[in-house]
C-alpha cells in the first residue's frame, strides 16, 4: 500500500512539475500578449484622443477584462488611485510576481519612463519601438510555449511511466 | 455671493510634495488668491486682489520673501510641469504651443521657457522657467447685473475688462442663469470653450455648474465651434471668451446673419482702449453688438465700471 502511494506521488510529482514548467511558458505568452495589447492601445490612444497615461491604462484595463497580466492590473489600480502613471508602472515592475523575464520588466519599465515627455509624434514612434520589442519577444515566448512547452509536458509523462516502472 | 472652486481645489490638481506649504497657506490668503506664480529658482508667490504674499516652508506667508522661502529649483518646476500635464505631455501640445495648459477644473497654467520653433511657429517650450496657475472659481449670482440686461433687451453685448477683472467668472455665472431658466425659460446656449477655461469639462461633463440647456463645444478653434453652435445645435446665443482674431470675427458675423445672439469677452481696460484695439473696432463694425459691459480693474473683480451702447462708442471711434 506504502509502495503504491509511494508511486501515486511520485507520479504526480513529476507530472506537475512538468505541468508547472508548461505554465510558466503559457503565462509568459499571455502577459506578453496583453503587454503587446496596451502598448497598440497607447499608440491608437496618442493618435486619436491625446489621452493622457493615466486614463489610457485605465480605459485599456475597463476594455480588457482578461486579467491576465498583473503588472498592468497593479499600475491601474494604483494610478485609479491617484499615483502618476509612471511611478505606479515602475513600482508594480519592481514588486509585482510576474511570468515577464528580468529583461521584459526593463523595457516596461522603461516604456513607462519614456512616454509622454514628448510631443504625439515621438510618442507614438516610443510605443512602436517598444511595440516591435515586445512582438519579438512574444514570438519567441509563442515559440517556446509549443516547443519546450510541450517537451516539458512529455519529459513529466515520461519521468512519471519511469518512476512507475522502476518501483513494480 | 456664494463660491466655488478657488484656491483648494486648484492645490488638490497639484500632486506633489514640493508645493506642500499651499496647503497649509491662511485661509483669508486662500480666498483672495487670484494667482500662483511659480519661478524656477525664486520664492513662489501668491498673488492676491492687489497685494503679493510669499509663503515659507511651513505655509506662514510674509508681504516680502521670508528666509526660508518655498523656492524650486529649475529642475523641481520641471517636475511641477510634468505633474500639471499628468504625465503626458502630448495631451496638452497644442495647449503648450498656445503658452498655457488647463487643468482639471478650469484652473489655467500660463508656462514661459524657451521656444522650440519650427516653420516660424512654436512647436514647444523646453526649460519652463515661470508657471503662471491662474484659480478659476465659480461665484453664484456674479452675473446677475448683465442678466438684468439680458431681461430688458435679450441681444448681442461685449464684455470688457482688464486682464484678472473677472470676465470668465461673470460668462460662467451668466451661461449658468441662462440655462436655469433665469430668464423666465431655458436659453440654448453654445459655449465655445476653446481653453476648456468656462465649463472645464472633463470625462463630457462640465466641472462647474453650468446649467441644463448648454452645449459646451470643448477645444473647438472658436470660429469653427461657432459655426457648429449655430448650425449644428442652433444655439440662442453663443458665448465666446477672448475675441482675438479676424477670422473669430468673421465667424461671429456669419452667426448674426443665422438669427443667433453672441456674448464675448475681450481685454480692454478702458474706453480709450476699447477705441485702440482693431479686434474690438471690428466687432462693433459687424453690427452685431449693442452694448458693451466694461469692468473693473483687478482690484474689484467683477464689478461694472461703465455700460456703453455701441452706438454712442461706435460714434466716438
Amino acid at each position: 500500500m506504502i509502495k503504491l502511494c509511494g508511486i501515486i506521488l511520485v507520479m504526480l510529482c513529476c507530472v506537475g512539475v512538468s505541468i508547472k514548467r508548461m505554465n510558466t511558458y503559457k503565462c509568459r505568452s499571455k502577459e506578453l500578449t496583453q503587454v503587446k495589447k496596451l502598448l497598440d492601445f497607447f499608440e491608437s490612444q496618442i493618435r486619436y484622443c491625446a489621452e493622457p497615461t493615466s486614463e489610457i491604462i485605465l480605459d485599456f484595463v475597463r476594455i480588457n477584462r482578461e486579467d491576465d497580466c498583473p503588472v498592468i492590473s497593479c499600475c491601474a489600480d494604483m494610478v485609479s488611485n491617484g499615483h502618476p502613471f509612471p511611478a505606479a508602472m515602475r513600482e508594480c515592475c519592481d514588486h509585482c510576481e510576474s511570468s515577464l523575464t528580468g529583461e521584459e520588466i526593463n523595457a516596461l519599465a522603461e516604456f513607462s519612463g519614456t512616454i509622454g515627455r514628448s510631443d504625439a509624434e515621438s510618442d507614438i514612434k516610443c510605443c512602436k519601438y517598444y511595440g516591435e520589442l515586445f512582438l519579438n519577444q512574444l514570438n519567441e515566448a509563442r515559440e517556446q510555449e509549443s516547443s519546450k512547452g510541450r517537451m516539458a509536458i512529455r519529459l513529466g509523462l515520461l519521468a512519471a511511466a519511469a518512476a512507475f516502472i522502476l518501483f513494480i | 455671493m456664494k463660491t466655488n472652486g478657488g484656491y483648494l481645489s486648484l492645490i488638490d490638481c497639484l500632486k506633489t510634495d514640493m508645493l506642500r506649504p499651499l496647503r497649509l497657506v491662511d485661509e483669508a490668503i486662500a480666498d483672495d488668491a487670484q494667482e500662483i506664480r511659480l519661478y524656477a529658482g525664486r520664492p513662489v508667490m501668491i498673488l492676491c486682489r492687489d497685494r503679493a504674499y510669499f509663503p515659507d516652508s511651513g505655509g506662514k506667508t510674509g508681504r516680502i520673501p521670508p528666509e526660508d522661502c518655498l523656492t524650486l529649483s529649475g529642475r523641481e518646476l520641471q517636475s511641477v510641469f510634468s505633474m500639471l500635464c499628468d504625465y503626458s505631455v502630448f495631451s496638452f501640445q497644442n495647449e503648450i504651443k498656445e503658452g498655457y495648459i488647463t487643468l482639471k477644473s478650469g484652473h489655467r497654467a500660463g508656462i514661459c521657457g524657451t521656444a522650440v520653433t519650427e516653420n516660424g511657429g512654436i512647436r514647444t517650450i523646453r526649460e519652463i522657467s515661470s508657471i503662471n496657475l491662474r484659480i478659476a472659481k465659480q461665484v453664484y449670482g456674479c452675473a446677475d447685473g448683465l442678466i438684468g440686461l439680458l431681461r430688458s433687451d435679450f441681444d448681442s453685448l461685449i464684455l470688457a475688462g482688464p486682464p484678472g477683472c473677472g470676465k470668465t467668472t461673470i460668462l460662467r455665472d451668466a451661461v449658468r442663469q441662462l440655462c436655469s431658466g433665469a430668464l423666465g425659460r431655458y436659453v440654448r446656449t453654445g459655449v465655445v470653450d476653446e481653453r476648456c477655461e468656462i465649463a472645464s469639462c472633463a470625462n463630457a461633463e462640465p466641472g462647474f455648474d453650468m446649467g441644463i440647456s448648454c452645449d459646451i463645444l470643448s477645444g473647438y478653434p472658436k470660429h469653427i465651434g461657432i459655426e457648429h453652435a449655430v448650425r449644428s445645435l442652433s444655439s440662442e446665443i453663443v458665448v465666446c471668451d477672448e475675441i482675438c482674431s479676424a477670422e473669430e470675427v468673421s465667424a461671429i458675423e456669419q452667426g448674426m446673419n443665422s438669427g443667433a445672439k453672441f456674448i464675448v469677452t475681450a481685454h480692454a481696460g478702458s474706453l480709450r482702449e476699447l477705441k485702440i484695439r482693431p479686434v474690438v473696432r471690428r466687432l462693433i463694425g459687424t453690427g452685431v453688438f449693442k452694448r458693451i459691459v466694461l469692468l473693473k480693474s483687478r482690484a474689484t473683480p467683477g464689478e461694472t465700471a461703465a455700460i456703453y451702447s455701441v452706438d454712442d462708442v461706435g460714434g466716438i471711434i
